[in-house]
Protein backbone atom coordinates (compact mmCIF):
# COMPACT_ATOMS: atom_id res chain seq x y z
CA UNK A 1 0.00 0.00 0.00
CA UNK A 2 1.39 3.38 -0.97
CA UNK A 3 2.47 5.82 1.67
CA UNK A 4 0.44 8.95 0.92
CA UNK A 5 1.27 10.87 4.07
CA UNK A 6 2.41 14.41 3.30
CA UNK A 7 6.11 14.90 3.81
CA UNK A 8 7.09 17.17 6.72
CA UNK A 9 7.50 20.85 5.85
CA UNK A 10 11.12 21.96 5.57
CA UNK A 11 12.76 25.36 5.89
CA UNK A 12 14.90 25.37 2.77
CA UNK A 13 12.74 27.03 0.06
CA UNK A 14 14.20 24.90 -2.70
CA UNK A 15 13.56 21.72 -0.82
CA UNK A 16 10.11 22.94 0.14
CA UNK A 17 9.27 23.60 -3.48
CA UNK A 18 10.55 20.15 -4.41
CA UNK A 19 8.49 18.49 -1.71
CA UNK A 20 5.35 20.29 -2.81
CA UNK A 21 5.92 19.22 -6.41
CA UNK A 22 6.65 15.68 -5.36
CA UNK A 23 3.56 15.48 -3.19
CA UNK A 24 1.43 16.71 -6.06
CA UNK A 25 3.11 14.25 -8.42
CA UNK A 26 2.40 11.44 -5.99
CA UNK A 27 -1.20 12.53 -6.07
CA UNK A 28 -1.22 11.90 -9.82
CA UNK A 29 -0.28 15.36 -11.16
CA UNK A 30 2.06 14.62 -14.07
CA UNK A 31 2.75 18.33 -14.65
CA UNK A 32 4.14 18.61 -11.14
CA UNK A 33 6.51 15.74 -11.80
CA UNK A 34 7.53 17.30 -15.11
CA UNK A 35 8.25 20.56 -13.29
CA UNK A 36 10.72 18.62 -11.18
CA UNK A 37 12.18 17.14 -14.35
CA UNK A 38 12.69 20.59 -15.83
CA UNK A 39 14.33 21.83 -12.64
CA UNK A 40 16.83 19.00 -12.39
CA UNK A 41 17.39 17.61 -15.88
CA UNK A 42 20.31 19.86 -16.77
CA UNK A 43 22.01 19.33 -13.44
CA UNK A 44 21.66 15.57 -13.73
CA UNK A 45 22.79 15.54 -17.34
CA UNK A 46 25.91 17.56 -16.47
CA UNK A 47 26.63 15.15 -13.64
CA UNK A 48 26.14 11.99 -15.64
CA UNK A 49 27.77 13.01 -18.90
CA UNK A 50 31.25 12.73 -17.35
CA UNK A 51 30.54 9.26 -16.02
CA UNK A 52 29.28 7.50 -19.14
CA UNK A 53 30.81 6.96 -22.56
CA UNK A 54 28.97 9.64 -24.52
CA UNK A 55 26.14 12.12 -24.53
CA UNK A 56 23.65 9.61 -25.90
CA UNK A 57 24.40 7.27 -23.03
CA UNK A 58 24.05 10.20 -20.64
CA UNK A 59 20.67 11.09 -22.14
CA UNK A 60 19.54 7.49 -21.85
CA UNK A 61 20.72 7.27 -18.26
CA UNK A 62 18.99 10.50 -17.26
CA UNK A 63 15.78 9.49 -18.99
CA UNK A 64 15.92 6.10 -17.29
CA UNK A 65 16.53 7.85 -13.98
CA UNK A 66 13.38 9.96 -14.36
CA UNK A 67 11.38 6.87 -15.33
CA UNK A 68 12.68 5.11 -12.25
CA UNK A 69 11.95 8.14 -10.08
CA UNK A 70 8.38 8.27 -11.38
CA UNK A 71 7.89 4.58 -10.70
CA UNK A 72 9.35 4.78 -7.22
CA UNK A 73 8.21 8.19 -6.01
CA UNK A 74 5.73 6.55 -3.65
CA UNK A 75 8.69 5.12 -1.80
CA UNK A 76 10.40 8.49 -1.25
CA UNK A 77 10.81 8.90 2.49
CA UNK A 78 11.83 12.53 2.77
CA UNK A 79 15.20 14.28 2.66
CA UNK A 80 16.61 16.07 -0.34
CA UNK A 81 14.81 15.46 -3.62
CA UNK A 82 17.96 16.56 -5.44
CA UNK A 83 20.03 13.90 -3.65
CA UNK A 84 17.36 11.30 -4.26
CA UNK A 85 17.30 12.07 -7.99
CA UNK A 86 21.10 12.22 -8.12
CA UNK A 87 21.35 8.80 -6.49
CA UNK A 88 18.94 7.31 -9.01
CA UNK A 89 20.81 8.94 -11.90
CA UNK A 90 24.18 7.75 -10.64
CA UNK A 91 22.83 4.21 -10.41
CA UNK A 92 21.61 4.53 -13.99
CA UNK A 93 25.06 5.81 -15.00
CA UNK A 94 26.72 2.86 -13.29
CA UNK A 95 24.46 0.52 -15.25
CA UNK A 96 25.54 2.31 -18.42
CA UNK A 97 29.19 1.91 -17.38
CA UNK A 98 28.66 -1.80 -16.88
CA UNK A 99 27.21 -2.02 -20.37
CA UNK A 100 30.14 -0.04 -21.68
CA UNK A 101 32.53 -2.51 -20.05
CA UNK A 102 30.87 -5.32 -21.96
CA UNK A 103 30.93 -3.41 -25.23
CA UNK A 104 34.25 -1.63 -25.38
CA UNK A 105 34.48 1.13 -27.96
CA UNK A 106 36.31 4.41 -28.28
CA UNK A 107 36.23 5.90 -24.81
CA UNK A 108 34.58 9.27 -24.38
CA UNK A 109 35.04 10.57 -27.94
CA UNK A 110 33.16 13.75 -27.22
CA UNK A 111 35.12 14.65 -24.13
CA UNK A 112 38.26 14.21 -26.18
CA UNK A 113 36.92 16.42 -28.92
CA UNK A 114 39.73 18.62 -30.19
CA UNK A 115 37.36 21.19 -31.58
CA UNK A 116 36.23 22.30 -28.16
CA UNK A 117 37.84 25.34 -26.58
CA UNK A 118 36.98 26.76 -23.18
CA UNK A 119 35.27 30.16 -23.13
CA UNK A 120 37.99 32.76 -23.39
CA UNK A 121 38.51 35.14 -20.51
CA UNK A 122 38.78 38.73 -21.66
CA UNK A 123 42.09 39.07 -19.88
CA UNK A 124 43.47 35.74 -21.01
CA UNK A 125 46.19 35.75 -23.58
CA UNK A 126 46.16 33.22 -26.43
CA UNK A 127 49.01 31.18 -24.97
CA UNK A 128 47.26 30.74 -21.62
CA UNK A 129 44.00 29.89 -23.35
CA UNK A 130 45.71 27.33 -25.52
CA UNK A 131 47.52 25.75 -22.56
CA UNK A 132 44.30 25.57 -20.57
CA UNK A 133 42.55 23.88 -23.46
CA UNK A 134 45.36 21.39 -23.82
CA UNK A 135 45.34 20.68 -20.09
CA UNK A 136 41.60 20.06 -20.06
CA UNK A 137 41.88 17.89 -23.12
CA UNK A 138 44.61 15.76 -21.54
CA UNK A 139 42.71 15.53 -18.27
CA UNK A 140 39.45 14.50 -19.93
CA UNK A 141 41.29 11.86 -21.93
CA UNK A 142 42.91 10.47 -18.78
CA UNK A 143 39.63 10.58 -16.87
CA UNK A 144 38.09 8.44 -19.55
CA UNK A 145 40.70 5.75 -18.99
CA UNK A 146 40.56 5.22 -15.23
CA UNK A 147 38.06 2.82 -13.68
CA UNK A 148 34.39 3.77 -13.50
CA UNK A 149 34.34 3.77 -9.70
CA UNK A 150 37.36 6.05 -9.49
CA UNK A 151 36.01 8.34 -12.19
CA UNK A 152 32.63 8.65 -10.48
CA UNK A 153 34.24 9.51 -7.16
CA UNK A 154 36.63 12.05 -8.68
CA UNK A 155 33.96 13.70 -10.82
CA UNK A 156 31.59 13.96 -7.88
CA UNK A 157 34.25 15.27 -5.51
CA UNK A 158 36.65 17.37 -7.56
CA UNK A 159 34.44 18.50 -10.42
CA UNK A 160 30.95 18.64 -8.94
CA UNK A 161 31.94 19.56 -5.41
CA UNK A 162 30.05 16.92 -3.41
CA UNK A 163 31.56 16.02 -0.05
CA UNK A 164 32.70 12.55 0.97
CA UNK A 165 29.56 11.72 2.96
CA UNK A 166 27.29 12.75 0.09
CA UNK A 167 29.28 10.67 -2.39
CA UNK A 168 29.20 7.71 -0.02
CA UNK A 169 25.44 8.01 0.19
CA UNK A 170 25.03 8.53 -3.55
CA UNK A 171 27.17 5.54 -4.47
CA UNK A 172 26.21 3.25 -1.57
CA UNK A 173 29.74 2.74 -0.28
CA UNK A 174 31.57 3.82 2.88
CA UNK A 175 33.33 7.15 3.25
CA UNK A 176 36.64 5.27 3.50
CA UNK A 177 35.99 3.61 0.16
CA UNK A 178 35.17 6.97 -1.41
CA UNK A 179 38.44 8.46 -0.14
CA UNK A 180 40.40 5.47 -1.33
CA UNK A 181 38.82 5.64 -4.78
CA UNK A 182 39.61 9.33 -5.06
CA UNK A 183 43.25 8.90 -4.00
CA UNK A 184 43.80 5.90 -6.22
CA UNK A 185 42.02 7.66 -9.06
CA UNK A 186 44.29 10.68 -8.78
CA UNK A 187 47.34 8.42 -8.71
CA UNK A 188 46.01 6.64 -11.80
CA UNK A 189 45.52 10.02 -13.50
CA UNK A 190 49.09 10.98 -12.68
CA UNK A 191 50.33 7.71 -14.12
CA UNK A 192 48.37 8.31 -17.32
CA UNK A 193 49.50 11.93 -17.53
CA UNK A 194 53.06 11.12 -16.66
CA UNK A 195 54.46 12.39 -19.95
CA UNK A 196 52.38 15.56 -19.88
CA UNK A 197 52.80 16.69 -16.30
CA UNK A 198 54.60 19.81 -17.49
CA UNK A 199 51.17 21.07 -18.56
CA UNK A 200 49.99 20.94 -14.96
CA UNK A 201 53.05 22.03 -13.06
CA UNK A 202 52.51 25.64 -14.00
CA UNK B 1 78.23 12.11 4.40
CA UNK B 2 76.23 10.32 1.83
CA UNK B 3 73.76 7.79 3.11
CA UNK B 4 73.77 8.86 6.71
CA UNK B 5 70.94 11.31 6.47
CA UNK B 6 68.22 8.97 7.77
CA UNK B 7 70.31 6.11 8.99
CA UNK B 8 69.72 6.64 12.67
CA UNK B 9 66.35 8.29 12.86
CA UNK B 10 64.24 6.94 10.04
CA UNK B 11 62.72 3.54 9.54
CA UNK B 12 62.59 4.14 5.83
CA UNK B 13 65.45 2.42 4.22
CA UNK B 14 68.13 4.56 2.71
CA UNK B 15 66.34 5.90 0.27
CA UNK B 16 65.15 6.90 -3.08
CA UNK B 17 66.65 10.34 -2.65
CA UNK B 18 70.02 8.75 -3.12
CA UNK B 19 71.60 6.47 -5.63
CA UNK B 20 69.07 3.75 -6.48
CA UNK B 21 66.01 5.78 -5.69
CA UNK B 22 63.48 4.24 -8.02
CA UNK B 23 63.85 0.77 -6.59
CA UNK B 24 62.85 1.98 -3.13
CA UNK B 25 60.26 4.45 -4.35
CA UNK B 26 58.28 1.70 -6.02
CA UNK B 27 57.75 0.16 -2.57
CA UNK B 28 56.46 3.35 -0.97
CA UNK B 29 52.84 3.78 0.01
CA UNK B 30 51.65 6.22 -2.64
CA UNK B 31 48.08 6.20 -1.34
CA UNK B 32 49.47 7.63 1.87
CA UNK B 33 51.26 10.27 -0.17
CA UNK B 34 47.97 11.02 -1.96
CA UNK B 35 46.15 11.36 1.36
CA UNK B 36 48.88 13.70 2.59
CA UNK B 37 48.69 15.76 -0.60
CA UNK B 38 44.93 16.08 -0.09
CA UNK B 39 45.51 17.23 3.50
CA UNK B 40 43.78 14.17 4.92
CA UNK B 41 46.61 12.34 6.62
CA UNK B 42 46.27 12.59 10.39
CA UNK B 43 47.84 11.07 13.51
CA UNK B 44 50.24 8.22 12.84
CA UNK B 45 49.53 8.41 9.11
CA UNK B 46 50.63 12.02 9.07
CA UNK B 47 53.89 11.12 10.80
CA UNK B 48 54.51 8.26 8.41
CA UNK B 49 53.73 10.46 5.43
CA UNK B 50 56.07 13.18 6.62
CA UNK B 51 58.87 10.70 7.23
CA UNK B 52 58.31 9.27 3.78
CA UNK B 53 58.36 12.68 2.13
CA UNK B 54 61.45 13.68 4.07
CA UNK B 55 63.19 10.60 2.80
CA UNK B 56 62.01 10.31 -0.77
CA UNK B 57 62.30 13.04 -3.36
CA UNK B 58 60.20 11.09 -5.84
CA UNK B 59 57.35 10.92 -3.34
CA UNK B 60 57.57 14.69 -3.02
CA UNK B 61 57.21 14.97 -6.78
CA UNK B 62 54.19 12.65 -6.66
CA UNK B 63 52.54 14.78 -3.99
CA UNK B 64 53.19 17.93 -6.00
CA UNK B 65 51.79 16.35 -9.17
CA UNK B 66 48.70 15.16 -7.34
CA UNK B 67 48.00 18.64 -6.06
CA UNK B 68 48.41 20.05 -9.56
CA UNK B 69 46.04 17.43 -10.99
CA UNK B 70 43.47 18.11 -8.28
CA UNK B 71 43.58 21.82 -9.03
CA UNK B 72 43.19 21.14 -12.74
CA UNK B 73 40.22 18.88 -12.06
CA UNK B 74 38.55 21.60 -10.07
CA UNK B 75 39.04 23.97 -12.96
CA UNK B 76 37.42 21.68 -15.50
CA UNK B 77 34.54 23.53 -17.11
CA UNK B 78 31.04 22.20 -16.86
CA UNK B 79 30.17 20.15 -19.89
CA UNK B 80 27.28 22.53 -20.48
CA UNK B 81 29.82 25.19 -21.41
CA UNK B 82 31.30 23.20 -24.26
CA UNK B 83 29.96 25.00 -27.31
CA UNK B 84 31.79 22.73 -29.72
CA UNK B 85 29.65 19.78 -28.78
CA UNK B 86 26.44 19.00 -30.62
CA UNK B 87 23.25 19.55 -28.69
CA UNK B 88 21.71 16.49 -27.10
CA UNK B 89 18.02 15.96 -26.52
CA UNK B 90 17.44 17.55 -23.15
CA UNK B 91 13.72 17.43 -22.63
CA UNK B 92 13.25 14.51 -20.31
CA UNK B 93 9.67 15.32 -19.35
CA UNK B 94 7.36 12.36 -19.32
CA UNK B 95 4.48 12.17 -21.75
CA UNK B 96 1.04 11.17 -20.54
CA UNK B 97 1.43 7.82 -22.29
CA UNK B 98 4.76 7.10 -20.65
CA UNK B 99 3.35 8.05 -17.26
CA UNK B 100 0.31 5.84 -17.77
CA UNK B 101 2.50 2.93 -18.81
CA UNK B 102 4.83 3.41 -15.86
CA UNK B 103 1.91 3.74 -13.44
CA UNK B 104 -0.12 0.81 -14.67
CA UNK B 105 2.78 -1.57 -14.98
CA UNK B 106 4.61 -0.71 -11.82
CA UNK B 107 4.86 -4.23 -10.32
CA UNK B 108 5.21 -5.89 -13.71
CA UNK B 109 7.86 -3.45 -14.92
CA UNK B 110 9.83 -3.75 -11.72
CA UNK B 111 9.62 -7.52 -11.81
CA UNK B 112 10.65 -7.60 -15.46
CA UNK B 113 13.51 -5.19 -14.84
CA UNK B 114 14.77 -7.34 -12.00
CA UNK B 115 14.45 -10.50 -14.03
CA UNK B 116 16.33 -8.98 -16.96
CA UNK B 117 19.02 -7.65 -14.64
CA UNK B 118 19.35 -11.06 -13.02
CA UNK B 119 19.58 -12.80 -16.38
CA UNK B 120 22.23 -10.34 -17.55
CA UNK B 121 24.19 -10.69 -14.32
CA UNK B 122 23.99 -14.44 -13.80
CA UNK B 123 22.84 -15.79 -17.15
CA UNK B 124 26.22 -16.78 -18.44
CA UNK B 125 27.57 -18.67 -15.41
CA UNK B 126 24.23 -20.33 -14.69
CA UNK B 127 23.74 -21.12 -18.36
CA UNK B 128 27.22 -22.59 -18.65
CA UNK B 129 26.61 -24.76 -15.57
CA UNK B 130 23.25 -25.94 -16.88
CA UNK B 131 24.71 -26.70 -20.29
CA UNK B 132 27.61 -28.62 -18.74
CA UNK B 133 25.22 -30.58 -16.52
CA UNK B 134 23.03 -31.31 -19.52
CA UNK B 135 25.98 -32.44 -21.57
CA UNK B 136 27.22 -34.77 -18.84
CA UNK B 137 23.69 -36.09 -18.28
CA UNK B 138 23.36 -36.65 -22.00
CA UNK B 139 26.60 -38.63 -22.09
CA UNK B 140 25.65 -40.72 -19.07
CA UNK B 141 22.13 -41.31 -20.36
CA UNK B 142 23.30 -42.19 -23.84
CA UNK B 143 25.91 -44.53 -22.45
CA UNK B 144 23.32 -46.23 -20.25
CA UNK B 145 21.03 -46.69 -23.20
CA UNK B 146 23.87 -47.96 -25.33
CA UNK B 147 23.81 -45.16 -27.91
CA UNK B 148 27.49 -44.68 -27.41
CA UNK B 149 28.46 -48.33 -27.47
CA UNK B 150 27.33 -49.21 -23.96
CA UNK B 151 26.41 -52.73 -23.01
CA UNK B 152 22.60 -52.61 -22.87
CA UNK B 153 21.06 -51.26 -26.00
CA UNK B 154 17.59 -51.39 -27.38
CA UNK B 155 18.62 -52.94 -30.58
CA UNK B 156 21.95 -54.22 -29.47
CA UNK B 157 20.70 -56.76 -27.00
CA UNK B 158 21.94 -59.70 -28.95
CA UNK B 159 25.35 -58.24 -29.35
CA UNK B 160 25.49 -57.39 -25.70
CA UNK B 161 24.31 -60.78 -24.76
CA UNK B 162 26.85 -62.43 -26.95
CA UNK B 163 29.58 -60.42 -25.38
CA UNK B 164 28.29 -61.03 -21.89
CA UNK B 165 30.32 -64.11 -21.15
CA UNK B 166 33.47 -62.32 -22.22
CA UNK B 167 32.60 -59.34 -20.07
CA UNK B 168 31.77 -61.57 -17.18
CA UNK B 169 35.02 -63.39 -17.64
CA UNK B 170 36.88 -60.15 -17.79
CA UNK B 171 35.22 -59.03 -14.60
CA UNK B 172 35.24 -61.85 -12.14
CA UNK B 173 33.57 -59.75 -9.46
CA UNK B 174 30.44 -59.46 -11.55
CA UNK B 175 28.57 -62.45 -10.24
CA UNK B 176 25.73 -63.93 -12.24
CA UNK B 177 22.37 -62.46 -11.46
CA UNK B 178 19.65 -64.44 -9.82
CA UNK B 179 17.30 -66.20 -12.17
CA UNK B 180 19.94 -67.40 -14.56
CA UNK B 181 17.52 -69.39 -16.61
CA UNK B 182 15.37 -66.41 -17.44
CA UNK B 183 17.76 -64.93 -19.96
CA UNK B 184 18.42 -61.81 -18.01
CA UNK B 185 21.43 -63.11 -16.24
CA UNK B 186 23.69 -62.83 -19.22
CA UNK B 187 22.95 -59.28 -20.05
CA UNK B 188 22.95 -57.71 -16.62
CA UNK B 189 26.51 -58.57 -15.75
CA UNK B 190 27.49 -57.60 -19.26
CA UNK B 191 25.83 -54.22 -18.96
CA UNK B 192 27.26 -53.74 -15.53
CA UNK B 193 30.68 -54.59 -16.72
CA UNK B 194 30.31 -52.42 -19.79
CA UNK B 195 29.40 -49.41 -17.70
CA UNK B 196 32.32 -50.08 -15.48
CA UNK B 197 30.33 -51.24 -12.49
CA UNK B 198 31.17 -54.25 -10.37
CA UNK B 199 27.75 -54.73 -8.85
CA UNK B 200 26.07 -58.04 -9.47
CA UNK B 201 22.80 -58.26 -11.35
CA UNK B 202 20.29 -57.55 -8.61
CA UNK B 203 22.11 -54.37 -7.70
CA UNK B 204 22.56 -53.19 -11.26
CA UNK B 205 21.13 -49.82 -12.15
CA UNK B 206 17.46 -49.46 -12.78
CA UNK B 207 18.19 -48.30 -16.27
CA UNK B 208 20.00 -51.46 -17.11
CA UNK B 209 17.43 -53.57 -15.36
CA UNK B 210 14.60 -51.83 -17.15
CA UNK B 211 16.10 -52.44 -20.51
CA UNK B 212 17.41 -55.86 -19.87
CA UNK B 213 14.35 -57.38 -21.37
CA UNK B 214 15.73 -56.57 -24.77
CA UNK B 215 18.24 -59.30 -24.24
CA UNK B 216 18.40 -62.76 -25.69
CA UNK B 217 15.14 -63.81 -24.12
CA UNK B 218 13.25 -60.89 -25.57
CA UNK B 219 10.38 -61.71 -27.79
CA UNK B 220 9.42 -59.84 -30.90
CA UNK B 221 5.76 -60.41 -30.17
CA UNK B 222 3.69 -58.18 -27.93
CA UNK B 223 3.36 -59.76 -24.55
CA UNK B 224 2.08 -58.77 -21.19
CA UNK B 225 5.45 -59.19 -19.65
CA UNK B 226 6.38 -56.08 -17.66
CA UNK B 227 9.46 -54.20 -18.73
CA UNK B 228 12.52 -55.44 -17.09
CA UNK B 229 11.19 -58.92 -16.72
CA UNK B 230 12.56 -61.69 -18.88
CA UNK B 231 11.07 -61.54 -22.31
CA UNK B 232 10.02 -57.88 -22.14
CA UNK B 233 9.69 -56.27 -25.53
CA UNK B 234 11.21 -53.17 -26.98
CA UNK B 235 7.83 -51.51 -27.18
CA UNK B 236 7.21 -52.18 -23.52
CA UNK B 237 10.50 -50.60 -22.65
CA UNK B 238 9.65 -47.56 -24.70
CA UNK B 239 6.11 -47.19 -23.46
CA UNK B 240 7.35 -47.08 -19.87
CA UNK B 241 10.58 -45.13 -20.12
CA UNK B 242 13.42 -46.18 -17.89
CA UNK B 243 15.15 -43.66 -15.63
CA UNK B 244 17.92 -43.40 -18.19
CA UNK B 245 15.40 -42.10 -20.69
CA UNK B 246 14.20 -39.53 -18.21
CA UNK B 247 17.79 -38.61 -17.60
CA UNK B 248 18.27 -38.08 -21.32
CA UNK B 249 15.17 -35.90 -21.58
CA UNK B 250 16.15 -33.84 -18.55
CA UNK B 251 19.69 -33.49 -19.87
CA UNK B 252 18.52 -32.26 -23.25
CA UNK B 253 16.23 -29.77 -21.48
CA UNK B 254 19.10 -28.56 -19.28
CA UNK B 255 21.39 -28.24 -22.28
CA UNK B 256 18.84 -26.25 -24.26
CA UNK B 257 18.00 -24.05 -21.25
CA UNK B 258 21.68 -23.44 -20.55
CA UNK B 259 22.52 -22.49 -24.12
CA UNK B 260 19.41 -20.32 -24.25
CA UNK B 261 20.40 -18.50 -21.07
CA UNK B 262 23.89 -17.86 -22.40
CA UNK B 263 22.51 -16.51 -25.66
CA UNK B 264 20.00 -14.24 -23.89
CA UNK B 265 22.58 -12.96 -21.43
CA UNK B 266 25.04 -12.26 -24.24
CA UNK B 267 22.46 -10.40 -26.34
CA UNK B 268 21.12 -8.39 -23.41
CA UNK B 269 24.57 -7.69 -22.05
Amino acid sequence: MEDVRPTPVVDDPVQRRDMILLDRARGGDLNAFNDLVVVYQDMLFALIVRMVPDRDSASDAVQEAFFSAYRNMAGFRGGSVKSWLSRIAINAAMDAQRLKKRRPADPYPELEDDTWQPPADASADPVTTSLTAERHHALNGALARITGDQRNAIVLYDVEGYDYAEIAELTNVSVGTVKSRIHRGRLALRELLHDRMDLFRG
Amino acid sequence: MAGSRFASSCTIEWTCSVADGRAYHSKHDLELVAAWAAGEATGPDLERAERLLDACDLCVVVARDLRAITLALQELPAVEAMPGLPAAPRDFRLTAEQAARLRSNVPLVQWTDRLVAAVVAFGRPVGASLAALGFVGLLVGATSLGFLGGGAAFGGGATSASSAPMAAAANPTAAPAQGDESGISGIVPAATAATGGTEPGPKASDAVRGLAGAGPGASAEPTSVPPGAPGATFSNAVSQPAPATWLLVASVAALVAGVGLIVIATRRG
